[in-house]
């Protein structure tokens, strides 16, 4: 049983939660749908992902905007990895090379070839890139995004970058 | 190292990318369960509402309802409800929404459980306004036993969202009618009624039926 006794509000004042529910509810059902192959999973990890973003709420400047369908795009996809991890009792790093279903890059049809050497990055790395390089988070405020430690989320965008440095040469992009 | 202005660039396409197709289809929009609606519901209203009163989930089901006294007057003529204190319920997305009309400032605060309670509980919490009790009571398997009183006002919702498993039935306590909530899952009960003066009470923990009634009627003697 849940009580909750609380002071009422204009109907028509949505919260910033309840706005980016309606917004991209969907969209996160989508990305931890195509990780978990299983609805009632993903509706679980959407669920999840919204228990972190109502924690989180404090970093969400705009309900609606670019850079917050990003962020709960990767919000999902991390929830979405941490269940399927735990379903599968198995190693993040082995999923990491071993699911492309994980990453973008077999969808990425465009030119620009360090885009599709970033789609190729695992999905923690791209997730901690985007979040601190592209967003402006701190390694702190990522970790808590990602659920993961501050020196995890360090590591993983030096590995990131090192990885991207690796493929670029190997490509002769840089 | 890659050149960080080439890579924060190629970041930022590649996140244009990642949100062009998630979904692919422009329109894609996916039907989710009751379950999931209502548990979201849950937690929208946890954070639109800034909730003065605690969010408690005591292990397990049960729902709760109330007791509207004069139901009937009330529930039908508008004029005559503004006119008295109390509390109606409405269905709100899945949970049992009781809102506050009018206002008192009946002074509640020495409503207590403290010296009815069951062998072995212990205080756990305890808030004490004029308008206001909530307390809490734990005992050594963990078990809460949980009471409130609460004045009507016009800005006080209280939700109750229910679980599965409830069973509800309406029982006679003293010279009160009450919404009785029971979860056999595990042996949980909650009772909530109004009295005479607008107030409303909720008892809710770890007990039988006629264990839950009983403390009620402590309560209205007291």
């Amino acid at each position: 049983m849940l009580l909750l006794l609380a002071t009422i509000e204009d109907e028509v004042d949505r919260s910033k939660l309840e706005t980016i529910y309606n917004e991209y509810a969907s969209t996160m059902y989508f990305r931890a749908f195509s990780i978990l192959q299983n609805k009632a999973d993903a509706e679980d990890a959407v669920q999840e992902s919204f228990i972190k973003i109502y924690k989180n709420l404090d970093k969400i400047s705009d309900a609606i905007s670019s850079r917050t369908k990003s962020l709960v795009i990767i919000i999902a996809e991390r929830t979405a990895i941490d269940f399927y991890r735990k379903r599968k009792k198995l190693a993040e790093t082995e999923l990491d090379e071993n699911i492309p279903v994980f990453g973008y890059e077999g969808v990425y049809k465009g030119e620009n070839r360090v885009i599709a050497e970033i789609l190729k990055l695992s999905p923690k790395c791209r997730e901690v890139l985007l979040l601190t390089c592209l967003h402006g988070y701190t390694f702190a405020q990522a970790g808590n995004l990602l659920d993961i430690s501050e020196e995890a989320a360090k590591k993983a965008s030096q590995r990131g970058k090192k990885k991207l440095e690796l493929l670029c040469r190997e490509r002769g992009i840089i | 190292m890659i050149d960080e202005a080439l890579l924060i660039q190629s970041l930022a396409e590649a996140d244009e990318f990642i949100r062009s197709v998630t979904p692919p289809d422009k329109n894609y929009s996916h039907s989710f369960s009751v379950a999931f609606r209502l548990r979201m519901r849950r937690l929208i209203e946890k954070d639109k509402h800034p909730v003065f009163y605690q969010v408690k989930k005591v292990a397990a089901a049960i729902i709760l309802a109330v007791l509207v006294c004069g139901a009937v007057l009330l529930g039908t003529n508008e004029t005559v409800r503004a006119s008295v204190w109390g509390w109606v319920k409405s269905i709100y997305e899945g949970a049992f929404c009781y809102r506050g009309f009018s206002n008192t400032d009946l002074d509640i605060s020495e409503y207590s459980i403290a010296d009815i309670l069951p062998e072995g509980y212990e205080e756990y919490s305890s808030i004490r306004t004029a308008d206001m009790v909530d307390e809490s009571y734990v005992n050594s398997e963990g078990f809460l036993l949980t009471f409130f009183a609460k004045n009507p006002h016009d800005d006080n919702n209280l939700y109750v969202y229910p679980d599965e498993g409830d069973v509800t039935e309406k029982v006679d306590i003293g010279i009160y009618t009450a919404d009785l909530y029971i979860n056999s899952n595990d042996c949980t009960a909650t009772i909530v009624w109004q009295d005479n003066k607008g107030v409303l009470f909720c008892l809710s923990g770890h007990m039988e039926k006629e264990q839950i009634k009983e403390m009620a009627i402590k309560i209205i003697k007291k």
